[in-house]
């Protein structure tokens, strides 16, 4: 009997997610490099057990709710737009920034807000470095990045270009599979390969669009529109909810002696 | 024992089942592929009454059905609203049929979510991870380059062909949701090609219809308010007989 009521209730925590999901679409709006999140639902068998009563060719089991089945990022570009950083860069292309973590570890962004930390490496917002390190030593003006990924600087104003170092970007099989660990970072699983490191401008890595940013693949105007059906949705399994209470008070009453 | 009592029972337990569907399928106004179950309430079989007695005292009364019972009726084939998402390996069908999908323990099962992904070895599977099935049967490969999918199904991978997806028709034995978004193929069902075609960058949607839902479950709940009444007025009946007949 609490069908009824279990049901309604899978679709209003699920849709929840969904406008969880959402809202945390339009935070970003703004972000460099962030890459919407896109909730997927399925349906819901109401247990094992009836799977395997369906397997077995016997009597009809019907589904019983919903569940969100994964939540993954859209990794279609954003619109690269010019900044006055001169060391931001942009990844025209599928390629990722390799950083170095605390940790040792690595972590791949499309957010390319970098800047010199302390002792002149190039690093993102939160110091870390990205990888392979590229140092500048002294304080250089000009700093250029070349759509190849080289990285120059003029250590006075007619001195000739000098080669700090150059960009390398990763590419994976299937990056909606990364997992995402805050601060625009992804770390690599099994399930989306091992990152294969290239040079900016080879083999479908992209190429480096310098003094540039990705701006966030957050439209307005498909989020809103989600929003609103989301909204509905969690509406429609509220009103399942309380007929259902409600025919369920009705039954109460109707024992009464 | 009144039989009123029961036949308002089978309404009630009617009512519920008939309103845990409506909330499933409410539950699944987004979920990608979803079809809609379809449901019926029939009354249980007439009967015929008699009075006690025989000979001319034994006249008919006429019939009687006593109570109600929900039957499934199968699946609402229509399709749903076809969305686009920009994703490579999303894929909606046009028109008719159902990507077939091998799941781990070798089970066909046919869906209409073509929410999609490359696993680890570079092969379309489901986002379940169970393999897309090509006309051929096998696993289609979509690793080494830009991956298109044309309307015919047919895969290419940075240009060349790397197999064409099937799309099985509906089985005429009809299907069961085996959740997860897929549908069972029943034993021994032999699947037929569909003549659907295929869409990439866009997912179909739910086709649950929440208007026509939300008006079911007002009715639902008012038929399920006038079981309610009978029975309480049964009872009511059973109780003045047990408490004031017969009283001096």
């Amino acid at each position: 009997m609490s069908n009824a009521v279990d049901a309604a209730r899978s679709g209003m925590i699920q849709h929840e997610r969904n406008l969880e999901a959402i809202a945390n679409n339009l935070a970003n709006i703004n972000t460099p490099g962030y890459k919407r999140v896109v909730v997927h639902f399925q349906d819901l068998l109401t247990s094992d057990a009836a799977l395997d009563v369906l397997f077995a060719g016997e009597a009809v089991a019907s589904s019983s709710g919903v569940s969100v089945d994964t939540v993954t990022r859209q990794f279609s570009a954003g619109a690269i737009v010019p900044s006055d950083v001169p060391t931001a860069m942009a990844i025209a292309g599928e390629g990722f920034f390799v950083v170095l973590l605390e940790d040792g570890s690595t972590a791949y962004t499309r957010d390319g807000t970098f800047g010199w930390d302390a002792e002149g490496y190039l690093a993102t917002v939160n110091g870390y470095r990205v990888q392979p390190p590229i140092q500048n030593q002294g304080a250089a003006g000009d700093v250029q990045v070349s759509a190849e990924g080289i990285v120059t600087a003029r250590s006075g104003r007619d001195d000739p270009p000098e080669d700090l170092g150059r960009i390398q970007l990763a590419l994976v099989a299937d990056p909606t599979q990364f997992e995402a660990i805050g601060q625009n970072l992804y770390r690599a699983t099994a399930e989306s390969g091992e990152p294969q490191l290239l040079e900016p401008g080879t083999d479908g890595a992209g190429e480096i669009v310098g003094q540039a940013l990705e701006s966030s693949n957050v439209e307005i105007a498909t989020e809103l529109t989600n929003l609103i059906a989301a909204q509905r949705a969690y509406q429609f399994n509220l009103a399942a909810f309380q007929t259902a209470d409600e025919m369920m008070r009705q039954i109460n009453e109707a024992m009464q002696v | 024992m009144s039989r009123g009592l029961y036949t308002a029972a089978s309404g009630l337990v009617a009512g519920m089942e008939r309103q845990s569907t409506l909330a499933n399928a409410l539950a699944n106004v987004n979920t990608p592929g979803y079809k809609a179950e379809l449901f019926t309430t029939r009354s249980f079989p007439g009967v015929f009454l008699s009075a006690s007695g025989s000979g001319a005292l034994r006249s008919r009364f006429g019939t009687l059905s006593s109570g109600v019972v929900t039957d499934r009726l199968g699946l609402d084939l229509g399709a749903g609203a076809i969305t686009p998402t920009g994703a490579t390996f999303d894929l909606a069908i046009d028109g008719d049929g159902f990507f077939v999908l091998q799941d781990f323990d070798g089970n066909l099962r046919l869906t209409s979510d073509g929410h999609f992904r490359a696993d680890a070895r570079g092969v379309l599977v489901s986002s379940d991870g169970w393999q897309v099935q090509s006309r051929t049967n096998g696993p289609i490969s979509v690793a080494g380059g830009a991956v298109e999918i044309g309307r015919g199904g047919v895969v290419r991978v940075a240009g060349e062909a790397a197999g064409v997806i099937r799309l099985a028709a509906a089985p005429a034995g009809g299907l069961l949701h085996a959740g997860d978004s897929t549908f069972l193929v029943g034993a021994g069902e032999e699947l037929t090609e569909a003549t659907g075609e295929i869409v990439q960058g866009s997912l179909e949607g739910s086709n649950v219809n929440s208007t026509q839902l939300l008006t079911q479950m007002v009715s639902v709940s008012r038929a399920y308010e006038s079981a309610q009444r009978m029975f309480a007025m049964h009872n009511r009946i059973m109780g003045l007989t047990a408490t004031d007949v017969g009283r001096v």
